[in-house]
């Protein structure tokens, strides 16, 4: 059994230039959660700015950039109207099982969305073609008929060896984070 | 909406709406908002719940009948079991799929937001709505085209 649970993972960026980034672990064991936040300048863990320490913030910072460059976020914006003002992309309806946690993957452009889920998250699926071939249930408000929400699907589907990449990433920053706060990787 | 249903392969029934611009003679009436349907059982195409051939200038109709319903068989062939289909009437998309009776997949809209749920994987989804979508396009509603039954 995991010595950690994920309850949230999300990353924004308001305006083109405000990147924010917070994530939630538990520690089912002590009933302990642990809140990482990094606002666009520090690094705060349950409140208090974590010592300086510049590589990691780095690491936080770009590693949390590459999910707001993806397709399907490229994708959103061609459906927005608006000049943009956010950027997201979060984890929701996370389920934590003994063999791997579950969550849907939710990709944002302004006031669209794209979510699609249950996808594993940790681990990673070994092969990334295993997205397309697992049932998904898929919900946005950026197709204005039958036809678009299908070329979304598409979309999801190319865009599957990118979301893949995402989903290494997310555990990517958590192995850091966990590191550097000290609780043993399960 | 439009409907499909098959059976074994083959197509039990259907009904599709099309819309056209030289109207179709209906008891008198003309008519340009068409339901074409098949109903279970018989081999017969119907418009607007009268068979196709009673129509005045019906002879076409009767014409196309078979490989219009053999375009059908076509759609049913992707499915081993008994399958109901619920199709878009403008992209002829799927926006459901029902097997021996149970969802495989839905499509819903409420607002402004779709929501799909389905027991396939997204490459299934896009591979059965291809095929329905490429049949429509390039074969039934091409022949339907050239009798005046859309367009």
């Amino acid at each position: 059994m995991a010595n950690w649970e994920l309850t949230k993972f999300k990353v924004k960026k308001i305006n083109k230039s405000t990147l924010n980034f917070e994530t939630e672990i538990l520690i089912p064991e002590i009933y302990k959660a642990i809140t990482v936040v990094y606002d666009g300048k520090q690094l705060i863990v349950n409140g208090s700015e974590l010592k300086q320490d510049y590589y990691l913030i780095y690491e936080i910072k770009s590693k949390s950039e590459s999910f707001l460059g993806s397709s399907l976020i490229k994708e959103l914006s061609k459906h927005s109207r608006n000049e943009e003002y956010l950027r997201g992309f979060s984890l929701t309806k996370i389920s934590v099982y003994p063999d791997g946690t579950l969550a849907n993957l939710r990709y944002v452009y302004n006031d669209k969305f794209l979510e699609f889920g249950s996808v594993l998250v940790i681990p990673p699926y070994k092969d990334w073609e295993k997205l397309c071939k697992v049932p998904l249930a898929v919900e946005t408000n950026a197709a204005s008929n039958v036809k678009i929400f299908y070329d979304l699907l598409s979309g999801i589907c190319r865009s599957a060896v990118m979301i893949n990449a995402n989903v290494n990433t997310v555990n990517e920053i958590l192995k850091i984070l966990l590191q550097k706060i000290g609780i043993n990787e399960s | 909406m439009g409907t499909i249903q098959c059976g074994k392969k083959f197509i039990q029934s259907f009904s599709i709406y099309t819309k056209v611009k030289e109207p179709i003679y209906i008891g008198g009436v003309p008519t340009y908002d068409l339901y074409l349907e098949k109903y279970p059982h018989q081999g017969y195409l119907y418009v607007n719940g009268v068979s196709a051939k009673e129509l005045p200038a019906g002879a076409p109709y009767q014409i196309i009948e078979p490989k219009l319903f053999a375009y059908f068989d076509e759609i049913c062939e992707l499915f081993n079991d008994d399958a109901y289909i619920v199709i878009d009437d403008i992209s002829y998309l799927p926006l459901s799929i029902q097997v021996n009776g149970k969802y495989v997949l839905t499509i819903e809209r409420v607002g402004t937001t779709f929501t799909m749920n389905t027991e396939l994987g997204l490459n299934d989804v896009r591979n059965i709505s291809n095929k329905i979508e490429n049949i429509f396009k390039n074969k039934i509603i091409p022949l339907l085209k050239g009798v005046g039954l859309y367009g």
